[in-house]
């Protein structure tokens, strides 16, 4: 997480730096980092690139004049800039008339301006004609996810994934819906899923198991800590959420006898807590009383 | 090399700049005829959402093959069974997919597609080769400015077979080959295809084929059999956990850490 965000202010200062100068190649470079990164910087896109678009427009090359239209026309759209939303469209759509991304620019400006059954109109229109579009699904989904309607968004990226059964991203979403709508068995298997595409990602077991920590129950609780346990593993112990939930997920472990198997090593949950707070002596030691008290509570001895 | 050549300078007016022009008049009228031929009907097949399923479904038992290691062994019977179970299964299904003999039958767009590739490739070549033939072999063109082997004969004199001439000198024929084959990579910087479409790359790594070349779905075998094959392949799977002992493996690194840095502890 951390070097992408430093990636960008490094671009962000060189485009300050070189605005005296017009900032061209600054800004030019800034918007492919976002674009290459996958980030989602709205604020900043739609501010440079509309200012790129309005002074430089004809030194870029026509490939990437395309792609930075589009994101910035994302970007506005975002920002709620719609004028300059409508303008950017309208020129992509003159000028790839039959385009699926066009297609997906128009329905999310309708979108952004509240127009849902527009919206929905024009792209079950496309999907007549091209029922495979993922990313024309993709905003179905998104279309219910803004009107607010969780079920029938959650409905439709499930008819999703049955067909497209290995889209990582459309499982985490749908993982993320059941935990808004609270189904959260089902949610565990969406993040299962994710489990087998990633299993290197400290992050997803650390989701993984939170979601089994919330479902409850000793075996839960067991397998959460094996998950916190293995987050840990990969992160060597530098995720504050694993260690929280490794703390946490041992502590109710200890509460219920019949739970106890002796697979947790019983020195691990202090182990755990004085990462913890090792962890939190370095980057914020002000808040080192608030770990105690949570380690008091959870009846975690550490050692003195 | 005491005895150069002296070409005529006709040779260079009558042969070097009408082959050169004709060449590239040829490719620019190649371009634009494919560009024509190929635009006219939607080169894009319809790609059926079940296809997309089954392939889909494949890739993930593959996966789950894969990776099972990491999930519990109620989510691995879970998914097994939803794979596996008999008569029910998502991989025990029969297959909608058409294999490649009926799909060349029951679409002719797809032979007529690949002719009319084949054939705006290889006619005007063909048409070409004769008329370079005819007009321009026989004539030295020009020399090279470095030493070859002898070997290098036969690629550089093509036309000309005189074996006392040296290597450096080559012929119109091999001209026109050499600028065949090299001009290919000029051309493409001129027409470069339409910008990179995310979506068509996406496509692509989906693994759904769309609009690909005819030539990949006719070598994929019997989809029934390939769904039949990871079924059985899938069953034989037995379950094992890979994150047993993760617990004793994080206090090893968390003990580690803590040995590394001890921190100051505050009463």
């Amino acid at each position: 997480m951390q070097p992408v965000k430093r990636q960008l202010e490094a671009a962000l200062a060189e485009v300050e730096r070189s605005s005296r100068s017009g900032g061209y190649d600054a800004m030019r470079r800034y918007l492919q980092l976002v674009r290459e990164l996958k980030v989602r910087d709205s604020e900043n896109v739609a501010l440079l690139g509309s200012k790129l678009l309005k002074h430089h427009r004809s030194k870029l090359q026509t490939e990437e004049l395309w792609l930075i239209m589009e994101q910035v026309a994302i970007a506005a759209i975002d920002t709620r800039a719609l004028k300059l939303a409508a303008d950017l469209i309208k020129s992509i759509k003159e000028k790839f008339p039959d385009s699926e991304r066009s297609t997906r620019l128009a329905e999310m400006f309708l979108e952004a301006r509240g127009s849902y059954e527009q919206a929905e109109a024009l792209i079950l229109e496309q999907l007549e004609e091209a029922p495979e579009s993922q990313m024309l699904l993709k905003r179905q989904v998104a279309l219910e996810k803004t009107k607010g309607n969780l079920s029938g968004a959650i409905e439709m990226l499930r008819k999703y994934v049955e067909t497209f059964q290995t889209d990582r991203e459309a499982w985490e979403e749908l993982g993320h819906l059941y935990l808004e709508a609270q189904m959260y068995p089902q949610a565990a298997t969406c993040y299962e899923e994710l489990l087998m595409h990633q299993p290197a990602s400290a992050a997803t077991h650390v989701q993984y198991a939170d979601v089994l920590y919330t479902i409850g129950g000793p075996a839960n609780y067991q397998t959460a800590c094996t998950h916190y346990s293995a987050a840990i593993d990969i992160s060597s112990g530098q995720n504050a959420r694993a260690l929280y939930g490794l703390c946490a997920a041992s502590a109710q472990l200890k509460g219920d006898s019949k739970g106890r198997d002796g697979k947790v090593p019983p020195d691990l949950p202090e182990l755990a807590g004085e990462a913890l707070l090792q962890l939190y002596a370095k980057e914020a030691p002000s808040k080192l009383p608030l770990v105690t008290a949570l380690l008091e509570a959870q009846q975690i001895s550490i050692a003195k | 090399m005491g005895d150069q050549i002296v070409l005529d300078r006709d040779v260079r007016d009558w042969v070097l700049v009408p082959l050169t022009m004709s060449i590239v008049l040829m490719m620019l009228i190649r371009q634009y005829a494919t560009q024509v031929l190929m635009g006219g009907g939607k080169p894009q097949q319809k790609v059926e959402l079940k296809e997309v399923k089954e392939k889909q479904t494949v890739a993930r038992s593959q996966l789950l093959r894969g990776a099972h290691v990491f999930l519990t062994e109620g989510a691995f019977r879970q998914r097994k069974a939803y794979l596996t179970a008999k008569g029910t299964g998502a991989l025990s299904q029969k297959s909608e997919q058409k294999s490649a003999q009926e799909q060349m039958l029951t679409n002719p767009d797809l032979m007529s597609g690949m002719m009319k590739q084949n054939l705006s490739g290889i006619v005007p070549q063909i048409a070409m080769g004769t008329f370079v033939s005819y007009f321009f072999s026989g004539f030295i063109l020009g020399k090279i400015p470095f030493p070859l082997s002898p070997s290098f004969r036969l690629m550089l004199q093509r036309g000309v077979d005189l074996p006392s001439l040296d290597v450096t000198y080559f012929t119109s024929l091999s001209y026109y080959i050499l600028l065949l084959f090299g001009l290919r990579g000029v051309f493409m910087l001129f027409f470069r295809e339409n910008t990179i479409d995310e979506t068509q790359m996406y496509r692509q790594q989906m693994g759904m084929g769309g609009g690909g070349n005819p030539m990949a779905a006719m070598t994929s075998a019997d989809p029934t059999k390939a769904l039949e094959a990871e079924r059985a392949a899938l069953e034989m799977v037995d379950h094992k956990w890979k994150l047993e002992g993760a617990e004793d493996r994080a206090a090893d690194v968390l003990r580690a850490r803590l040995k590394q840095a001890p921190h100051k502890r505050k009463p």
